[in-house]
């Protein structure tokens, strides 16, 4: 309903001379916890231990990577009720070196009437609607790098994911916001595979 | 579990902030009116600058979604928008009003008449340049007045550049063919350097 109120607005301003009027894309910064269950698959995993007799079987490991996360998202392609993203997830801290590198496109489904910051300008003549408060959810692909920890070794992989996840974000001012996501990547790696939670917060930003 | 509530009541806090509505214009002071699209029915909500709320304001016009917004002040053009009323919204209007054609005419003649007059006060003290330059200035804001062109024929005169003046005194009575002074020039100079009137050309 929304896109008809504002095309109707654009209408009414265009009518006579030039206007200027677009949804802002949303520059976003999170921190937060990022949790990677790693499972190995069974056919990856290969005895390098000389002492153990051949044949002897070996049950695939399991680890966890639990690190805190800092994520930069991009989001573009405004329509009011729908927003691409482009998403770099790197570690602050991770425990004994583990690590999730995570890089994804997805796009963001606001469940309320307006995703983003409208501006519209026209000889002088300025409407800019805000929503102070929005909800969205959303889906992604990607891939990343994750490095973890058996019960002997350290071992990395890279993986392909694909994410669900779901968020709010509360309006302070024109420009800044607070924001708060959750979300879910099943991934599967060449030699692993895993699922992967986050759980940001941060600030966006409205370029 | 506590927190969960915690967490549940603030989103729920944050939920009831219907946004605000701010209405402003240039000049200030100007009458705001919202009209129903449904029921035609007007709302006069006051004069800018206009703060309200989101909830005050469905209170006022009703929850339809789009509102026809009238923004007027005697002596300008009246602006109107199609206003999306979106919950949860901040939503600033800024109208820049633009005086009414009528009157901007007349402002626009009020300032081609004085500064005609100070092209004429640099003309009786022979400051020829400024008045020239001055003169373009005014020929590219009003492109269509002969005035302009017949006074740059007179100063080409006095410079003693003829060809020049008989040039601006032939487009001001093309721009004009009732500006008796530009053609009684015009002909005055086609006789006296013997152009032909219809070719252009020294005869």
């Amino acid at each position: 309903m929304l896109k008809g109120l504002i095309a109707l607005a654009i209408c009414t301003f265009s009518i006579g001379s030039w206007a200027r009027a677009d949804f802002h894309s949303v520059l976003s910064y999170n921190f937060g916890m990022s949790n990677f269950s790693v499972t190995e698959n069974e056919a990856a995993i290969e005895q390098t231990d000389d002492s153990v007799a051949s044949g002897t079987e070996e049950s695939a490991e399991s680890s966890s990577v639990s690190s805190m996360a800092f994520q930069l998202s991009w989001e573009f392609g405004h329509d009011g009720s729908m927003a691409y993203f482009l998403d770099a997830q790197a570690p602050l801290m991770g425990g004994s070196g583990a690590a999730v590198y995570n890089t994804k496109i997805g796009f963001n489904m606001y469940l309320n009437d307006l995703g983003s910051k409208f501006s519209m300008n026209q000889s002088g003549t300025t409407v800019v609607i805000i929503p102070t408060l929005k909800y969205y959810w959303g889906a992604s692909v990607g891939g990343g790098y994750v490095v973890y920890l058996t019960e002997s070794q350290k071992k990395g992989d890279i993986y392909f994911g694909l994410g669900l996840h779901g968020g709010m974000v509360y309006s302070i001012g024109d420009t800044w916001g607070i924001k708060a996501e959750a979300g879910i990547t099943r991934a599967t790696g060449i030699e692993t595979s895993g699922m992967k939670m986050d759980v940001m917060l941060g600030a966006t930003y409205y370029l | 579990m506590k927190r969960l509530l915690f967490c549940l009541s603030f989103i729920l806090s944050l939920s009831v902030n219907a946004g605000k509505v701010t209405i402003d214009s240039s000049p200030a002071d100007c009458e705001i009116t919202v009209i129903n699209p449904e029921n035609g029915m007007k709302t006069v909500l006051g004069k800018t600058p206009y703060d309200t709320d989101m909830a005050q304001l469905k209170s006022n016009v009703g929850d339809n979604g789009v509102v026809q917004l009238d923004i007027q002040k005697a002596g300008f053009q009246k602006y109107h928008m199609a206003l999306p009323i979106v919950g949860s919204s901040d939503i600033k209007v800024f109208a820049n009003l633009e005086v009414e054609n009528d009157v901007k005419l007349t402002q626009d003649i009020d300032l081609l008449m004085a500064d005609l007059f100070d092209v004429l006060r640099m003309v009786r003290v022979q400051d020829f340049n400024n008045g020239m330059k001055k003169l373009e200035l005014l020929e590219q804001k009003f492109p269509h007045y002969s005035i302009i062109y017949e006074m740059k024929g007179m100063i080409s005169y006095l410079r003693k550049n003829f060809k020049e003046a008989l040039n601006f005194y032939r487009k001001s009575f093309g721009l004009n063919p009732k500006n008796r002074e530009a053609y009684r020039m015009k002909v005055y100079l086609e006789k006296k350097f013997n152009v032909n009137p219809n070719s252009g050309s020294e005869g």
